[in-house]
């Protein structure tokens, strides 16, 4: 196979960026203070940005920042001098939904590279090719396209497209729902969007009588996991595989990544290994905190990729430490609490170039050498007896797999 | 400025209302009407009327429609209407003489957006309901496309390509035979419509828009009124209404239909952060 593909990963700060790149991304996608669909997120300051795209380039990733609300006539005031400066600071791409961008991009930062959002729609090739003609490079299709949709638009638009391959998911099509305007007044193409497809609603017929049992009714889709099919995705054509997440913890970021990695890697290597994958597949289910469906990609969706389950999540505390160092001397593990666990518990520690190990805690010290029973407190930092030499920024969760 | 009022065709008796012109949908490529039409039926009112005749397809397009979309559209092409309303900017790169209003539900708020496509070809935007009437004027003094603008109807909220009707009802295996429906927040009283069609499911406001008392305050080109899922009995008075500029009749309608001024005169929050 050996065919280039980029894994695409979000970061809500500078942190997660690192995380993401340090655990397998190709590329890292961001939201700047301004024109973000997420409005609510930490988001990045140019000087952050130019950070972060330093650290990327110097890790031969890349950085795209989304600019990708759709803009009122107040939000487009230094929208040019900041395409100008995202250029000149050496980001990437930015990712846009609203083409007033192309043509501010035109006048301000003609040679900065335009990626169309999945805000935009685009369905068909014959859209794809409106944008093409325009300059555009990239388009990130509608989560509503299908395997045969995907393969018709690469092969007779010889764009590169962008897909989701996991996270949440829009039940509407993108950009065309203001449901989070109606129900909260917050503008849900200007990053305000309240997820009223997550809420529970009672459902009445035409002539005004109950049809759902009490308030289960809801348009709520589960969430996408593409992971048996990217072998597809990769002979299909697809540039660019994207999770979804901005808001995500650096934990989901590391997790999520490096399981697509690896199964990227094993693809595009021809080196099918069916254990693997179905631990990927387990481990990937494991941090998603609901349901997954593939949704569109191989079939129309029914009732089985809804979510009936109301607000209901799956929160786990798996994500135990992030490792700050290993004492050779001691054969101890440095690492930085973030979830309870004891002596006796079965853990794994997992990083980018090793092997996830297993072990049993079997010695557990406070900072200063002090023998504790169990890490209790979040940002504490243990030590933790181990054979093995791990490095710093590896992780450590239950082990939920042996 | 000059406004004409454009009645959407959502049932045979809406063509004797007064008006200037009509919009028609179209089978299989429009969403929200009740009732679409195909190309010969579109062909004999548009030789029959003396009025403006526009027809919709407002719907976006899967890749596999393409080819049938183009046809419709090139059939439409030769009949003389005086726009095609396109809901997929795929139209914008075919050569089709006649004028291309778009309308793209929620994505053209701003005077550089409806500028670019004007720029491209597009001769007019229907806009958005989620702007308010300052930004509305701001857009007509910016741009030389036409302006549509809805005035009186449902307001369209989202769509999505799932059948989130049947879908509910298969998972709980229930009964599932009502024309449309409503759903509702518990504990909540606003109501909002949820129709099922072919091509996906639809959510509109429970409340229609109505901006008769305004109207004159609007600089657009066209103004929409739209009976779509409510009481068509009353289309004739409301139509006269809106063509006559009856502003005393504006309360009437109201009461009639519960009806508001949606987000004329309110503005949308955007960075949530700032404002909580």
């Amino acid at each position: 196979m050996n065919k280039k593909v980029e894994l695409l990963a979000p970061a809500g700060d500078l942190d997660r960026l690192k995380f993401a790149i340090m655990y397998g991304a190709d590329a890292v996608y961001i939201g700047g203070n301004k024109y973000s669909l997420r409005a609510n997120a930490k988001n990045f300051n140019l000087e952050e940005i130019k950070e972060g795209v330093k650290y990327a380039h110097e890790n031969n990733a890349k950085v795209y920042v989304a600019v990708n609300i759709v803009f009122h006539d107040e939000d487009t005031s230094g929208l040019g001098e900041y395409l100008k400066s995202l250029y000149e600071i050496g980001t990437d791409a930015v990712i846009f939904s609203d083409p007033l961008v192309i043509d501010v991009a035109k006048k301000w930062a003609p040679n900065l590279e335009l990626h169309l959002s999945t805000q935009a729609s685009v369905m068909n090739k014959d859209a794809a090719k409106y944008y093409k003609n325009l300059g555009v490079k990239r388009i990130v299709l509608a989560r509503e396209c299908s395997k045969k949709d995907i393969k018709e638009i690469i092969d007779e638009t010889a764009l590169e497209i962008e897909c989701f391959i996991h996270g949440a998911m829009c039940t509407n099509i993108s950009g065309s729902c203001v449901l989070s305007n109606y129900f909260t007044n917050r503008d849900a193409n200007r990053g305000g969007c309240c997820q009223v497809c997550r809420f529970n609603f009672n459902l009445y017929d035409e002539n005004s009588a109950l049809v759902s049992d009490d308030d289960n009714f809801s348009i709520a889709p589960k969430d996408l996991s593409l992971a048996s099919y990217l072998e597809e995705m990769i002979n299909v054509g697809i540039s660019s595989f994207k999770l979804e997440g901005r808001m995500r913890s650096s934990y989901y970021v590391a997790t999520t990544i490096l399981t697509y990695r690896r199964l990227i890697d094993m693809y595009v290597n021809n080196l099918r290994d069916e254990a693997y994958i179905s631990r990927a597949i387990k481990i990937l289910q494991r941090c998603a905190n609901r349901e997954v469906a593939p949704q569109f990609f191989n079939a129309f969706p029914g009732k089985d990729e809804q979510y009936y389950l109301g607000r209901q999540e799956n929160s786990n505390q798996d994500f135990l430490g992030v490792v700050l160092g290993y004492d050779e001397t001691k054969k101890e593990i440095i690492l930085e609490q973030r979830n309870y666990f004891k002596n006796g518990d079965k853990v794994t520690v997992f990083a980018p170039k090793m092997d996830d190990y297993s072990f049993v805690v079997d010695g557990l010290s406070d900072d200063e050498g002090k023998a504790l029973e169990a890490a209790r407190h979040p940002r504490q930092v243990v030590r933790i007896r181990c054979d093995k030499m791990v490095p710093v920024n590896a992780m450590m969760r239950v082990n939920f797999l042996d | 400025m000059m406004k004409k009022t454009l009645i959407k065709i959502n049932n045979e008796k809406a063509f004797s209302c007064v008006c200037d012109g009509f919009i028609m949908g179209v089978k299989r490529y429009s969403f929200g009407f009740g009732k679409t039409y195909d190309v010969s039926e579109i062909k004999k009112i548009v030789k029959e009327t003396k009025k403006e005749v526009f027809v919709s397809l407002n719907r976006t397009i899967y890749n596999w429609e393409l080819d049938d979309y183009k046809n419709v559209l090139n059939e439409l092409d030769g009949l003389g209407i005086k726009g095609l309303i396109v809901g997929d900017v795929a139209a914008l790169t075919y050569d089709l003489k006649t004028n291309i209003i778009l309308d793209q539900t929620h994505l053209n708020n701003s005077s550089l957006t409806i500028n670019h496509y004007y720029n491209n070809g597009v001769a007019g935007v229907v806009l958005t309901n989620d702007i308010t009437k300052d930004e509305i004027n701001l857009i007509s003094k910016n741009t030389k496309a036409l302006l549509f603008k809805q005035v009186f109807g449902l307001p369209h909220l989202s769509s999505s390509a799932r059948k989130l009707i049947s879908n509910y009802m298969e998972y709980f295996n229930k009964d599932g035979r009502s024309d449309h429906y409503f759903i509702r927040e518990n504990k909540k009283d606003d109501y909002y419509l949820v129709k099922e069609e072919e091509t996906g499911t639809y959510i509109f406001s429970g409340k229609p828009l109505n901006l008769l008392r305004v109207i004159d305050e609007l600089s657009v080109d066209y103004l929409i009124i739209d009976d779509y899922m409510l009481d068509g009995d009353c289309l004739p008075m409301v139509a006269k209404a809106f063509y006559e500029r009856d502003l005393s009749k504006s309360e009437m309608i109201n009461e009639k239909y519960g009806a508001n001024t949606g987000f004329i005169n309110v503005k949308t929050m955007y960075k949530v952060k700032n404002n909580e």
